[in-house]
């Protein structure tokens, strides 16, 4: 039987490795769009946190008639008659975030943490150690990534992704910026130290003792001269630090003592600075998302900030009522 | 062949991240005459010179610093101010978990014109700055 030349039944090597280069090909060309598509997904619901937070705000002050202390600083306990002067300062510390609790329905970890002490006393370390969602940036690093180094109750303690605007930073008290042409001198408190804050925010530091540009700063939504949509409430910080660093996040519950754990001045360019010394009221906002970060404004809304726009125009955003014309874009 | 492979896979993988715009600083930075451990630069356009636009930045390691190294961002050129925070790390026993550097001198600034190309400037910070105090802890 005359045998037919034999047929082959399946691929040659080459045609296989054609096929695997295509869909290669096709693969390399489609990851990229997965990954930004999925990073849009990401800033949609970091946009959204910014918002519930942003909102929870303006209800507290609709409640309270004023916005709550963005980071309490040497406050005497209430109601006590301990409250002696000369035996120094007691400091509460409490950060806005704890305030504003109950209208991100947390209503059973407001209940539990206790005003009476400091935020990192024991009482309040479980409050401290539970980790709220709402404080966290899909796009950034995970809650428990980078805790705080700090003794105490707050030994451990996850972050917050969100921070209160204290206002425009500086060098120095009475520091400038020109804007078209015009200058404004700002105040600031303890100019180039940890605990450098603004007199021009909405959630700025807050003392009791007499004599300080934030002495019971409470702001109301009447002192927003420069339009509620003009100003900054609250922005993200939310970038992974550099390999080998892990010193710039502290709890969320912290207020001020020495710097403050969840505001900060508006001093640098976004995604500039991390803490080394003396900055750390002063750490830029910023985020892990591609060319700028969210920030929430004290009218409610929620927007994306461009990086590239001047810093000055971001520092007379973030003051309050000091009547420059600043555009965001 | 394969390698062609995962050339053609890995190119658009590479090309995601957009280079920064601006012109590269660099240079060294020294504080009375020694190389400045760490810190930051800042690159500002001078709104009092007609200039205006994003900031660029720097990090300072080991008495250098490059805006196009990680860390940083190229300067929009133009009249720019330029202002230097310096840092050095406190000796192991006077470190706690929070407060592990130290300044070195109050913020240095300095006038600059920044070309469209790029600028190697080295940063003399008087040793007349002055210094600042650790700072309270945190």
């Amino acid at each position: 039987m005359p045998r037919a030349r034999h047929q082959p039944s399946g691929f040659t090597l080459v045609e296989l490795l054609v096929v695997i280069a295509i869909i290669g090909v096709l693969i390399g060309l489609l990851l990229p769009a997965v990954q930004a598509a999925r990073e849009a997904s990401r800033r949609a619901a970091c946009l959204s946190k910014v918002k519930q937070l942003a909102l929870a705000n303006l209800n507290f002050e609709n409640q309270s008639k004023h916005f709550p202390p963005g980071s309490q600083e040497n406050v005497f306990p209430k109601n006590a008659a301990s409250r002696d002067p000369a035996s120094g300062p007691f400091i509460v510390g409490t950060s806005w975030i704890v305030f504003v609790l109950p209208l991100l329905e947390e209503q059973s970890l407001y209940d539990r943490y206790d005003f009476n002490v400091r935020f990192d006393h024991a009482n309040n370390a479980a409050v401290g150690n539970t980790v709220v969602n709402t404080l966290f940036c899909p796009s950034g690093p995970t809650p428990l990534e980078y805790r705080d180094p700090n003794p105490g109750g707050v030994n451990g303690n996850p972050s917050t992704h969100y921070y209160g605007v204290m206002g425009p930073g500086g060098a120095t008290d009475n520091f400038q910026i020109t804007i078209g042409g015009q200058t404004f001198t700002y105040r600031l408190g303890n100019g180039s130290s940890n605990g450098a804050f603004s007199g021009h925010g909405i959630l700025t530091q807050m003392k009791d003792q007499a004599g300080s540009i934030t002495t019971g700063r409470l702001v109301k939504m009447s002192q927003i001269t420069d339009g509620t949509s003009k100003t900054f409430l609250l922005g993200e910080r939310s970038v992974r630090l550099p390999s080998g660093t892990s010193n710039s996040y502290r709890s969320w519950i912290r207020g001020q003592t020495g710097g403050c754990g969840a505001t900060k001045n508006l001093r640098y360019p976004l995604n500039s600075t991390n803490y080394t010394a003396n900055n750390f009221n002063d750490i830029s906002f910023g985020s892990q998302h591609p060319g700028g970060a969210l920030f929430g404004m004290a009218d409610g809304s929620a927007r994306f900030v461009n990086e590239s726009i001047a810093l000055d125009i971001l520092r007379a955003v973030a003051s309050m009522g000091s009547g420059e014309v600043a555009q965001l874009e | 062949m394969i390698a062609m492979l995962l050339v053609a896979m890995l190119t658009p993988l590479g090309s995601g991240c957009g280079k920064s715009t601006g012109s590269r600083v660099f240079g060294t930075v020294a504080f009375d005459g020694k190389p400045v451990a760490g810190g930051k630069i800042y690159f500002t356009p001078n709104a009092a010179k007609g200039n205006s636009g994003p900031s660029g930045f720097a990090d300072i390691t080991n008495g250098r610093y490059d805006t196009a190294a990680a860390g940083g961002r190229n300067v929009q050129p133009g009249p720019t101010i330029l202002a230097v925070d310096g840092v050095e790390p406190l000796d192991e026993s006077e470190q706690t978990p929070d407060v592990t550097q130290r300044p070195l001198f109050q913020t240095h600034t300095e006038s600059l014109e920044v070309p469209p190309t790029e600028l190697q400037h080295d940063i003399a910070v008087p040793a007349a700055a002055k210094p600042v105090s650790a700072g309270r802890g945190i």
